[in-house]
Parts: C-alpha cells; sequence; structure tokens
C-alpha cells in the first residue's frame, strides 16, 4: 500500500489499486481499478476525470449487467443505488470457526478456576499469615532518632564570615575582660568594678556578717 | 463450470461464481460471488435475491462505493447506467 498525502494528480491515468490516497485532488483523471485491493481516499476531490474498470473489476459489473438482465432488476439497482451514496455496505461471510475453539470445553473451563481459586486463597493465606507474624503497628527500635547536629558533619557547617567573625570574638574578648577584671565604673563617684568570682565570693561574706548582726541582736 | 438445470432455490446461500443456471427459480436466496468467473442464468425466475461480494467483487464496489463518498457521484452514476443498460 502506498499513501498519497496532499498530492494533485492532473490529466493522467492513476491504478488506485491497493492505495491510500488523503487530502489529494484528482482533475481530469483517469482512475483505474483492477480488483486487486481496494483503495481508501480520505477527503479527496474530483474534478470531471472518468473511472475505468479492468481485469476482475470488470467482471462485477458485467455480473451485474448480466443478473440485470436476467430479471434480478430490483436485486441489483438495491446495489448501485447504495453504492451511489456511499452507503454500500460491505457483509463478508463469516469466517468458519476454529474446529478447537468448538463445543464445550468444561473441563478446560474447570480446571482454570481451579486453578485461579487456589492462587486467590494462596494470596490471602499468605498476606493472613504475614500479617501475624510480622505486624506493622509495632515502633521499630533498632535505629533510634539521633539529634540533627550529630548527623551533620562539622565540616559541613556555615562559617561566619571573615570580617564577623573578628568583631564576634572583640566583642566576646571585651565582655570576658569586663568579667574577669578590676577597673573603675565611676571614679568620682567611688564606684568600680570587680571580677565576678571575687563579686560572688565578697556577697557571701557580706550575706554571712549580716545573718550573724541579726542573730546577736535577737540574742539581746 | 458447473450447470444446474431447473432447481428451486429457497433460504440458501449460494456461491455463483462460473456456474450456469437453467429453468431455476431463487426465493430468499443470498448470491456470493467472488469476482471469479462470471455465472449465467438463463430462463431464471428471483424472488427476494440478495447480492453479497466477497474478494475482487466486493474490492470493486467498495471502491466505486468509496469514491461515491468522496464527493464522486457522477463516475459511480455512470458505471450504474452502464450495467443497467448492459454497456460494461
Amino acid at each position: 500500500m502506498t499513501t498519497f498525502k496532499n498530492e494533485t494528480f492532473r490529466n493522467q491515468e492513476v491504478v488506485v489499486d491497493g492505495n491510500e490516497y488523503i487530502d489529494c485532488n484528482f482533475v481530469n483523471c483517469t482512475l483505474i481499478h483492477r480488483g486487486t485491493a481496494s483503495p481508501d481516499f480520505i477527503r479527496c476531490s474530483f474534478t470531471s476525470g472518468r473511472v475505468q474498470l479492468e481485469g476482475d473489476a470488470s467482471r462485477t459489473t458485467r455480473y451485474l449487467s448480466s443478473l440485470y438482465a436476467a430479471g434480478a432488476g430490483d436485486s441489483v439497482e438495491g446495489v448501485l443505488k447504495r453504492m451511489n451514496k456511499g452507503l454500500l455496505p460491505f457483509t463478508q461471510r463469516p469466517a468458519p470457526c476454529d474446529p478447537v475453539a468448538t463445543g464445550n470445553n468444561n473441563g478446560r473451563l474447570a480446571m482454570y478456576s481451579a486453578v485461579m481459586v487456589a492462587v486467590t486463597l494462596f494470596i490471602l493465606f499468605f498476606f493472613s499469615w504475614a500479617g501475624l507474624t510480622e505486624p506493622r503497628n509495632a515502633l521499630d527500635e533498632t535505629s533510634p532518632a539521633a539529634p540533627l547536629r550529630s548527623q551533620i558533619p562539622l565540616e559541613l557547617m556555615p562559617s561566619l564570615p571573615a570580617e564577623l567573625a573578628a568583631e564576634y570574638d572583640a566583642l566576646r574578648d571585651g565582655q570576658l575582660d569586663e568579667l574577669t577584671s578590676f577597673d573603675w565604673v565611676d571614679q568620682e563617684a567611688g564606684t568600680a568594678r570587680i571580677p565576678i568570682e571575687n563579686a560572688f565570693t565578697l556577697l557571701i561574706e557580706q550575706q554571712a556578717a549580716s545573718t550573724a548582726a541579726d542573730a546577736q541582736e535577737d540574742d539581746e | 463450470m458447473v450447470t444446474i438445470t431447473n432447481q428451486a432455490f429457497r433460504d440458501e446461500t449460494l456461491s455463483v461464481d462460473g456456474n450456469e443456471y437453467v429453468g431455476c427459480t431463487f426465493t430468499d436466496v443470498v448470491f456470493v460471488y467472488g469476482g471469479g468467473a462470471l455465472p449465467t442464468f438463463t430462463k431464471c425466475l428471483f424472488s427476494d435475491v440478495a447480492l453479497q461480494f466477497e474478494g475482487a467483487a466486493a474490492s470493486t464496489l467498495k471502491f466505486l462505493n468509496g469514491l461515491a463518498a468522496n464527493g464522486y457521484p457522477a463516475a459511480t452514476a455512470n458505471i450504474a447506467d452502464n450495467i443497467r443498460a448492459g454497456n460494461v
């Protein structure tokens, strides 16, 4: 089969047997059909021209003509009218049945049914057994959850830019210096800063002395 | 070729290729023609005969049918006229 698309045939003889014509134009052509294989015409247009039947194809028209002349005109007329409207059905005699596929194959049907039932029962048994022996509603304790930070390698952690790191270090050094050194806060007012460890010790001693003094006053 | 004489066919499907029917009657019969040798009908009577085509005959009618379906009924009308007039 050859397929022709969007072609224009003009002033020529076209043997159409077995070909497929899609969106083709036939202008003043002689369409020759020899009855070997039917062509297909899809959205084609025809301008003037004629049809010529040869070989087996011409015998078909002679058969119809002989039937018409013999007295079966009504039957032939029915075919011609439907043919002229493009409504001719092409009923074929059904192909003979495969002898293997005839008769009642109850034995084969029973065997296939038994196999299907067995497979279904096996699947049901498998899932029932699996549900009893391997229930999936228990927590998996084999790999407890770990903190996220422990899962991230340190080398992959993001680092501060150099300028911010230097500023951070200077700020932290200044805060540590304030917490661990002696200095004046307001020398005129007599306010000084002492290391925080010394401050804790001093507070404890002052609190102890105050408690002892209160107890002595209570005794007197 | 098989020659069949003075026989009545009723409710049958007949493959007619190449046969010669003489003085036969056909009632509610299906003629099947496959495009082979032409059958001949001499002094026969036809009543409710259906025509069925196979092989080359079906291909030919499908071709003509396709032309009519694609807007080219003039060609098939001309062939139909020739069939009626016996000019084929």
